[in-house]
């Protein structure tokens, strides 16, 4: 297994997903190499991409100058937590160097958007994951929106 | 004299030999290195790991030998110091992008990664509102250790 395959395996979001799942994943996936100080996103760029990170920390600065900081390897920042409407909403800055995998963002919310069980369990997991670590994002209805309206 | 002749008198043969015996030598040896090419790829991948591993067991054996509080170098602790008096102006619940961004105007050294050692240690914990306190306690804990080790 490679390092992509290991990180989504211990993923709290990806980890209930099938293997095949994970491995469609893995392949819209382009691992970057991050060093202390450098800003993943801003907010009012395109969002051309989500991350999963790899290693080291990263410190997501939200409206109201809330902040949430991730560490654990498989942590997902993406949709709500990330973007609206296509466009970056929260700044992202490495604390700590380490790597991260940038997902395609067009990709990835069209695999999302299957109606398949791979993609039922980790739009679940993701909720989860949202309510667990950052209880104060406001939750994005795609039902209404559509996903690509939505994130 | 020509053909077969010529190539056997001048030690043709045993030229063609050895120029064969070369050649194969050079593609085995060839085909054997990309087959451990993988190994090498794999060892250069995970060596950022390995290194942040390490580290990892540094800084826990440290923190195993100060009775189990983080242990932080002068530097470092000068650096807690400095976010401490930063932090000190700012609300109970402050926001840790503001906090960053006065270590940053402020000139403190390595604003990023002294935050996150702040935050590692538990000096800095967040709240459920996306906003950080200041564990005063700990902190006391580990800059006045620092110091009365000095």
């Amino acid at each position: 297994m490679n390092g992509i395959e290991n990180i989504l395996a211990g993923s709290v979001v990806f980890s209930r997903a099938g293997a095949e799942g994970r491995q469609r994943i893995a392949s819209i996936a382009q691992k970057w190499s991050v060093r202390e100080g450098e800003t993943l996103a801003s907010p009012g760029q395109k969002a051309s991409s989500f991350f999963l990170l790899g290693s080291g920390t990263l410190m997501l600065s939200m409206e109201e100058e809330r902040a949430l900081v991730l560490n654990t390897p498989g942590d997902f920042i993406a949709m709500e937590l990330l973007s609206s409407k296509g466009v970056y909403k929260t700044r992202v800055t490495v604390l700590s160097g380490g790597h991260v995998y940038a997902l395609e963002r067009d990709a990835f919310l069209e695999m999302i958007r299957e109606d398949s069980a791979d993609a039922e369990t980790v739009m679940h997991a993701w909720k989860t994951f949202l309510e667990n670590t950052a209880p104060f994002v406001k939750k994005q209805d795609h039902a209404v929106t559509g996903f690509e309206y939505a994130y | 004299m020509y053909g077969l002749e010529a190539i056997s008198a001048n030690n043709g043969w045993s030229i063609a030999v050895v120029g064969i015996t070369i050649v194969f030598t050079g593609l085995v040896m060839l085909s054997f290195c990309i087959s451990r090419l993988h190994r090498v790829i794999d060892f250069l991948e995970k060596f950022p790991d390995r290194k942040e591993r390490a580290a990892k067991k540094k800084a826990d054996k440290a923190m195993k030998k100060n009775g189990g509080v983080p242990a932080f170098t002068g530097a470092e602790k000068e650096s807690a110091k400095q976010y401490r008096l930063l932090a000190r102006t700012m609300a109970d619940h402050f926001s840790l992008p503001r906090l960053l961004h006065l270590a940053e105007i402020s000139g403190l050294d390595k604003p990023h990664s002294r935050l996150n050692m702040l935050l590692e240690a538990g000096i800095i914990n967040p709240d459920t509102e996306g906003y950080y306190t200041w564990d005063l306690d700990l902190y006391r804990k580990i800059v006045d250790r620092a110091d009365k080790d000095k």
